[in-house]
């Protein structure tokens, strides 16, 4: 748990003092309840590894596997099928990405290129060939950001858990520097940097948060949930945040990259 | 069965080899915290409690992709503090929940002087008006923080929203809760 300013601390302990003092329902008892519910179940025998299938079900799966087997083959050498080549891999460029991943990284809605530069008044485009166009561009109408998210490019890896490699964030904001580097969690390394001349910071290892200002001068929260890499700089009037890259070479050299896409 | 208590790493991994005994030694553990979490965001005890036994039930079916070694209880409170924000997006209303303080609550041990006593127990009082005049969303916060003990991620997942939104939150539940202390105790 993050530091609170001490009036915060101060304040909290009182109301997590107070919470032995308040009137919970009282709690049933669900370890019980769970219990006879996967006894019922059959899940004693089972367990969670599934041990103990009944015969059609294991029937079932084992039939799911065999097809799984021969399209895994077949997808090896590739498959004609009446002019249809069947290869398989991850999701189709631009097919969406889970709700959930979504909402966890707060990217708001699903858009395209041109939609995204609109709303930002002009978009900054990787033109590293390596990237090629970004799977997914969305755009999120609470803090003005435009997402763009390439999954696996050579040399690039995806995270297995999300799908996502490559992560390019855009909104018209300012760093604030004074509150830059206290929000960094103890253990997360900032490194100063400079891309295509400007400044950057360059920021590895454990989870940070960050802080922006509008051009209004209104303080605007970006959290940054990475197990990895930002780059972080200005450029244009945009602040942009390169995520997913793991040396910080590879990171500025896309970063040098960056192309003006017009508003339609 | 060894002499000390297993902890929640072994309960894990017996449970991992589907001994049902360990997996509900570990959500007896749990339970309290995930029904007052669960409370906090549904606003009913009988959505809370039937949150929690659909949070872990469905924990037990995932046990497989569990990383050994981690610690269950954050990854426990994300399923259960899911199923709870499901209901209550399910049931498309909450509860106006307004937390009072027990009447029988537990002895701290030491006997205090009445007149600490008496102090005690008003700031106890305002500090929880206090709360309690806040808003749905304040509240939900601080209680899930404060009062159920949650972790930032834990709350995030619990609100379905990021882990800085809740920074936020929190931080300006407090100063909204500081602002309304100010106010109570500034009326005669």
């Amino acid at each position: 748990m993050s530091a609170l300013p001490p009036r915060d601390e101060a304040l909290g302990l009182e109301l997590a003092a107070l919470a032995a003092d308040l009137a919970w329902p009282s709690t049933p008892a669900i370890a019980q309840a769970v219990g006879r519910e996967l006894a019922g179940d059959g899940a004693r025998a089972r367990g969670p590894w599934g041990r103990g299938w009944r015969p059609a079900r294991r029937a079932l799966v084992l039939g799911v596997l065999a097809a799984l087997l021969v399209i895994g083959l077949v997808a090896g050498i590739g498959f004609a099928l009446g002019g249809l080549r069947i290869v398989f891999g991850g999701p189709p460029p631009g097919s969406p990405l889970p709700p959930e991943l979504v909402a966890q990284r707060g990217f708001g809605q699903r858009t395209d290129l041109d939609a995204a530069a609109g709303r930002l008044g002009g978009l900054l485009l990787p033109s590293d060939p390596a990237l090629g166009a970004p799977d997914h561009v969305y755009h999120d109408d609470r803090t003005g950001a435009v997402t763009l998210a390439w999954g696996t490019r050579p040399g690039l890896p995806a995270d297995p858990a999300s799908g996502l490699g490559v992560v390019v964030t855009e909104f018209r904001a300012q760093i604030t520097s004074g509150t830059f580097t206290k929000v960094l969690h103890e253990g997360a390394l900032l490194e100063r940097a400079s891309v295509a001349g400007h400044p950057a910071y360059w920021v590895a290892g454990g989870e940070h948060f960050f802080f922006f200002q509008r051009p209004n001068g209104a303080p605007l929260e970006s959290t940054i949930r990475l197990v990895g890499t930002a780059l972080i700089w200005e450029a244009d009037g945009l602040t942009l945040r390169i995520e997913g890259v793991r040396e910080m070479a590879d990171a500025i050299r896309i970063g040098e990259s960056m192309a003006v896409r017009s508003a339609p | 069965m060894e002499g000390r208590p297993l902890t929640d790493s072994e309960l894990i991994e017996r449970a991992k080899g589907g001994d049902l005994a360990a997996y509900e030694e570990l959500v007896r553990r749990y339970e309290q915290v995930a029904f007052r979490a669960a409370y906090l965001v549904c606003g009913d005890a009988d959505e809370a409690r039937d949150a929690a036994q659909e949070g872990f039930l469905r924990a037990w079916r995932a046990l497989a992709g569990f990383r050994s070694g981690a610690e269950p209880r954050p990854w426990l409170m994300r399923i259960v503090a899911n199923a709870a924000r499901n209901r209550r997006r399910g049931s498309g209303r909450r509860a106006h929940l307004a937390m009072r303080i027990a009447q029988d609550r537990p002895s701290d041990g030491a006997a205090p002087s009445p007149e600490v006593a008496v102090l005690a127990t008003e700031r106890r009082e305002r500090l929880l008006a206090a709360v309690n005049q806040l808003s749905e969303d304040d509240r939900t916060v601080l209680g899930l923080r404060w009062f159920a003990d949650l972790g930032e991620a834990e709350i995030a997942a619990a609100l379905g929203v990021p882990r800085g939104t809740v920074k936020s939150r929190l931080s300006r539940a407090m100063g909204r809760l500081r602002l309304q202390l100010g106010q109570e105790e500034e009326r005669p």
